[in-house]
């Protein structure tokens, strides 16, 4: 069953109009037969960072690139990864419409980059490309102040934001945890947030807010992966009507695997449940041992996890914690390595179900996409995107996020009747892909305008768009 | 100067002189003139103060006499041989020509005999002492007293008294032009000590106690208490001599014990100036409510508000620095110094860089100089980024709030001005013009504040009031009347006694006529409600527009040491504000307009 992007249940509810139509509806070019002009940022380069976001934003430029009438530009953000060039802060290592930005002293607590370079050698190069539409996957290393550039640069450009993580809800890495015990947290405020960070006032929390939403107020919309992350930005002040869910799709090359497949031997043998990704405390690696040693101790021993990720890059004491939980570990859970995402497929099939015990809240991981395009039911926290992305009883089952005892007790009914698992594979929900997400996001961008213009002249309110959209009207000027 | 050498032969008296001086001259250690001569008709002995008067070729002086007769056998039986001792300060007034006595009988001259020796005090003190020791008289022995004191020689002399007594100046505050105030703590035991006074060079200042305030000592408590038993915990002191420092000579205390006798003790040269010497001396008070009127009236109030004076007369070194093209005929300058974080300006900028600020110029006057490449850096990149133009004049010294927002205001070209604290942030954008046309539509305003919101929405300031606090002189203060509560729907404008400096908008033609805030209020508190005063006697309102409506974060202050003294700045500054505006029937200022 393909998951339809569609707009956010609040936002449904306040304007019962859907927004997103379907995708043979998508305009391939502007109405004037002229070609639409689109420039993807993202805030890393999937050619030397591996994350979710980034990775996102290069599949949709690419598939936006193969679309008639449409013409692409990257600009990624080095992250420290480029070796910079003496007086410049574009560079282009790669092809002729893509550009790295090789900057740095980015601000991370207001999502704010002071480089004093950036900004004319940017808006020069957006006058050149005159984009129609420049789609952001986050902000970071740019600044929440490119919006404001492209808005003085190219007037009449539509900003489309997509939203990645709770980074600018949260200080906390975006992760929406309390420091420092890592407990969830349901909303941003002044005295909460202070309390996380004592090393702030509340009164930087406050500037910090109203800095973020100065620049936010320039994005005409946002797009959030999922519906969870939506209503929590929505929360945060974000109007309903100017977010949209649309799902980051995979590539549908990726469908393809190979290797042995786990449901071929007899799983009432056994079961093996496999975690993969980046081995964290968010992550929830400590879930897994508890879980572990809780079936040793009942002398459970038809059940088995597999490890798969990598912890090179996680903080030295974790690293110790977690070294030390692997050498007092019940056989019924090992580590097997760092792997190349090439290999997941493979060894997804070579489990039984895929484990997702994050202590956060998640997005839309794109585990979980992995894991339904390998037909691998999911195991995961009953909470946030976790729980939205995994209908339980359909796609998988939930457990309560946190508790190894809850783990535990699920995985061991599922060893008694394994058969429970294997009856999921069939009503699987089917992962989108890059052309349905390339679809729908141009059906937003052709949607975006005249919405736009309507608003413009009917809204006056405080920190209301309106003198900045007064401006669009009459390109070059700047404010 | 002495006279040339001469043998003094006692000419006949002319018919209005009734005696000659022979000799005379000053002794700083008796602490006043010695005449020594004789008189055709001696008179009582005790003449009230300003019975005699000295005349001199430039002048004249009259002060305690004390007289003691002798026999002069060379006059026989025309006279008897009088010294006459006038307790007063040394400065030179010429040549000495004549005394005059007011006796019930009438005035007496001794006039300065043809051969009048003007003796050093050495020679003096020989020449006069056996005279004493042969005189008659109750001023003898008083005499005698004075002239066996020692002159101060740079060592304190206080151990040799017979009484037990402790006296020390651990620092001197210079109050210009010439008064000193001193920072130290007394102990006499056994209430020996009559007066203590300043002598700097031959000047004798008034005894220190008449301008005194005792201050806690907790550590001489703890050093003397084994020694005396109890000691007063108020043995510490700061004390204010006016008018008394000489431009030569040094300083030293003199101390004079209830039986006449007299002991030294040093004082150390002032040090510290500006706001580090009004932090010393106010860190070191800690006064009772009732003590604080007398304590600023006599102490702490004249010669504090003279220091801060003395800080700004230096001249202003400032430079500009212009960021992007500012409209040159601006409809307001905005005025916001930078002190402590720079960042507030970056947020300021952000935020205003949201709706336009066209019309509008901005100038931040930097008052911190240490931190003038971290502002630079902070507006290149501010601009680079915001594309918002706006001046920075960068002080060479810190100035405080007052003169820093009266620099900004030499610089203004705005036909208003609006001074904004750097913490203030905007929440709706039309707050500046709303001012502007409150001011336009009624010629009977002078002055227009915002509505200033906390972040969580409450009131910081909604204009102000007076409130008498009796824990604090019964002085009126500035209050916020809602502060920290909802908003009670107010709305428009509202007249109020005054509004806050951290916003407040008028006229530039009016700002300048009354030359800004008053800078005799140290670092930052009372000169907006001065000014508002200012406008209020020429008749021009204060309001409130609770349409305009920005945040201010208020800075917290640090719950440290720090906090008392800055305490008793915001006292001084209330001492100031009271005696401008709150006293008496006359509240009208004598120095508006003059700016230093």
């Amino acid at each position: 069953m393909a998951r339809k992007p569609k707009d956010v249940a609040k936002a449904a509810a306040a304007r019962p109009v859907s927004r997103l139509p379907v995708a043979s509806r998508a305009p391939e070019a502007m109405a004037d037969g002229r070609e639409l002009r689109v420039l993807v940022m993202s805030h890393a380069d999937p050619r030397v960072s591996k994350g979710g976001a980034e990775i996102s934003a290069f599949q949709m430029y690419r598939e936006l690139g193969t679309r008639p009438g449409i013409r692409t530009f990257f600009i990624s953000a080095s992250a420290g990864r480029f070796s910079e060039r003496l007086g410049v802060r574009l560079i282009q290592p790669f092809e002729a419409n893509e550009y790295v930005y090789v900057g740095g002293g980015y601000d991370h607590f207001i999502h704010s980059n002071p480089d004093p370079e950036f900004p004319a050698e940017f808006m020069t190069l957006l006058r050149d490309i005159r984009p129609d539409v420049v789609h952001l996957h986050h902000y970071a290393n740019f600044g929440v102040e490119v919006f404001y550039q492209i808005r003085r640069a190219v007037p009449e450009a539509r900003i489309v934001l997509t939203l990645h993580e709770y980074l600018a809800v949260c200080n906390h890495f975006g992760q929406m945890v309390k420091k420092p015990n890592f407990a969830p947290c349901y909303a941003s405020g002044l005295r909460d947030c202070a309390r996380c960070f004592p090393e702030r006032t509340e009164q930087d929390f406050f500037l910090r807010d109203l800095f973020l939403k100065r620049f936010f107020r320039l994005v005409d919309h946002f797009v959030s992966p999922s519906r969870f992350l939506a209503e929590r930005y929505i929360a945060w002040g974000i109007e309903a009507d100017r977010i949209s869910v649309i799902e980051n799709g995979m590539p549908v090359t990726l469908r393809a695997a190979e290797g042995a497949d786990a449901y071929e031997e007899d799983i009432e043998e056994g079961l093996v449940f496999g975690f993969f990704g980046q081995i964290s405390r968010l992550k929830g690696i400590a879930v897994l041992f508890e879980a572990a040693d809780l079936l040793a101790k009942e002398g459970i021993s038809n059940i088995r996890i597999d490890v798969h990720g990598d912890a090179s890059s996680q903080p030295p004491e974790f690293r110790k914690d977690f070294e030390e939980r692997l050498a007092k570990a019940p056989v019924n859970i090992r580590y097997c390595g760092p792997y190349d995402n090439v290999r997941v497929h493979g060894l997804m099939r070579s489990v039984h179900a895929v484990l997702i015990p994050s202590i956060w809240w998640e997005n839309s991981p794109l585990v979980i996409q992995e894991a339904l395009l390998n037909r691998r039911p999911v195991i995961c926290s009953d909470i946030g995107g976790m729980a939205e992305k995994v209908r339980n009883g359909v796609d998988g089952f939930h457990f309560h996020a946190g508790s190894g005892w809850s783990l535990a007790a699920l995985l061991k009914r599922l060893a008694k009747e394994p058969h429970r698992l294997a009856r999921l594979r069939d009503g699987l929900a089917v992962p989108s892909t890059v052309t349905e997400t390339v679809s729908a996001t141009l059906a937003l961008y052709d949607s975006l305008k005249p919405a736009r213009r309507s608003a413009d002249a009917s809204e006056v309110a405080p920190h209301d768009p309106a003198p900045v959209a007064a401006n669009r009207a009459q390109p070059g000027v700047v404010l | 100067m002495l006279k040339k050498a001469g043998v003094s032969v006692a000419p006949k008296p002319a018919a209005a002189e009734h005696g000659y001086v022979d000799f005379h001259g000053y002794g700083t250690a008796a602490g006043g003139w010695l005449f020594c001569g004789w008189s055709t008709q001696r008179w009582a002995d005790d003449l009230p103060p300003g019975a005699v008067v000295a005349h001199f070729e430039r002048g004249q002086l009259s002060a305690d006499v004390i007289t003691c007769w002798h026999d002069r056998p060379d006059i026989a039986d025309r006279g008897m041989g009088v010294v006459i001792f006038l307790a007063a300060t040394g400065r030179s007034l010429g040549e000495f020509l004549a005394l005059e006595i007011a006796t019930p009988a009438g005035t007496l001259r001794i006039v300065a005999a043809r051969t009048l020796h003007h003796l050093r005090e050495a020679d003096l003190v020989g020449r006069a002492r056996p005279l004493l020791v042969n005189g008659l008289g109750v001023g003898r022995s008083r005499l005698l007293a004075l002239l066996s004191r020692q002159v101060y020689d740079g060592s304190s002399t206080l151990g040799r008294l017979p009484v037990p007594l402790h006296l020390a100046v651990d620092e001197t505050v210079l109050v210009p032009p010439d008064g000193l105030l001193l920072i130290g703590w007394f102990v006499d035991p056994t209430s020996s000590v009559s007066s203590i006074r300043l002598r700097s060079g031959r000047g004798l200042s008034d005894p220190l106690g008449q301008r005194w305030i005792r201050t806690e000592r907790g550590d001489i408590v703890e050093a003397l208490a084994p020694k005396y038993g109890a000691v007063d915990r108020r043995c510490g002191f700061v004390a204010y001599a006016p008018a008394s420092v000489a431009e030569e000579g040094g300083l030293y205390l003199e101390v004079e014990l209830v039986n006449g006798e007299i002991g030294y003790e040093n004082v150390p040269q002032p040090v510290r100036r500006g706001l580090a010497a009004i932090r010393r001396v106010l860190e070191c008070v800690d006064l009772p409510p009732d003590e604080l009127e007398p304590a600023f009236d006599k102490v702490l109030g004249p010669s504090l508000v003279a220091v801060n004076r003395a800080r700004l007369t230096a001249e202003r070194r400032a430079t500009e620095i212009t960021f992007g093209e500012p409209p040159a005929e601006p409809v307001c300058s905005v005025i916001i110094p930078l002190y402590g974080r720079m960042d507030f300006a970056m947020y300021q900028l952000a935020l205003l860089s949201e709706h336009g600020f066209e019309r509008h110029e901005l100038i931040f006057v930097l008052d911190d100089p240490p931190r003038k490449r971290e502002l630079l850096d902070l507006a290149h990149s501010a601009y680079a980024r915001f594309g918002l133009p706006f001046r920075t004049v960068l002080l060479e010294e810190n100035l405080g709030f007052a003169p820093a927002n009266n620099v900004g205001l030499t610089y203004a070209r705005g036909e208003y001005i609006c001074f904004l604290n750097s913490d203030i942030m905007p929440k709706e954008p039309r707050w500046l013009d709303l001012m502007i046309e409150d001011l336009q539509a009624d010629p009977t305003l002078g002055i227009v504040g915002g509505l200033l919101l906390f972040e969580d929405g409450t009131v910081q300031h909604d204009g102000l009031a007076f409130e008498r606090l009796p824990q604090f002189g019964n002085w009126p203060f500035p209050k916020h009347p809602g502060k920290g509560r909802r908003l009670q729907q107010g709305t428009g404008i509202q007249r109020m006694e005054a509004v806050t400096g951290a916003c407040m908008t008028l006229s530039r033609a009016v700002a300048n006529e009354l030359g800004g805030f008053d800078e005799d209020y140290v670092t930052g508190d009372f000169e907006d409600s001065d000014l508002c005063l200012r406008l209020k006697a020429r008749g021009l309102g204060a309001a409130v527009d609770a349409r305009a409506v920005l945040y201010h974060l208020e800075r917290q202050s640090q719950v440290t040491p720090d906090r008392r003294w800055r305490m008793y700045v915001s006292l001084l500054n209330a001492w100031t504000h009271t005696r401008r505006w709150f006293r008496g029937a006359s509240p009208q200022r004598g120095k508006e307009g003059a700016r230093p």
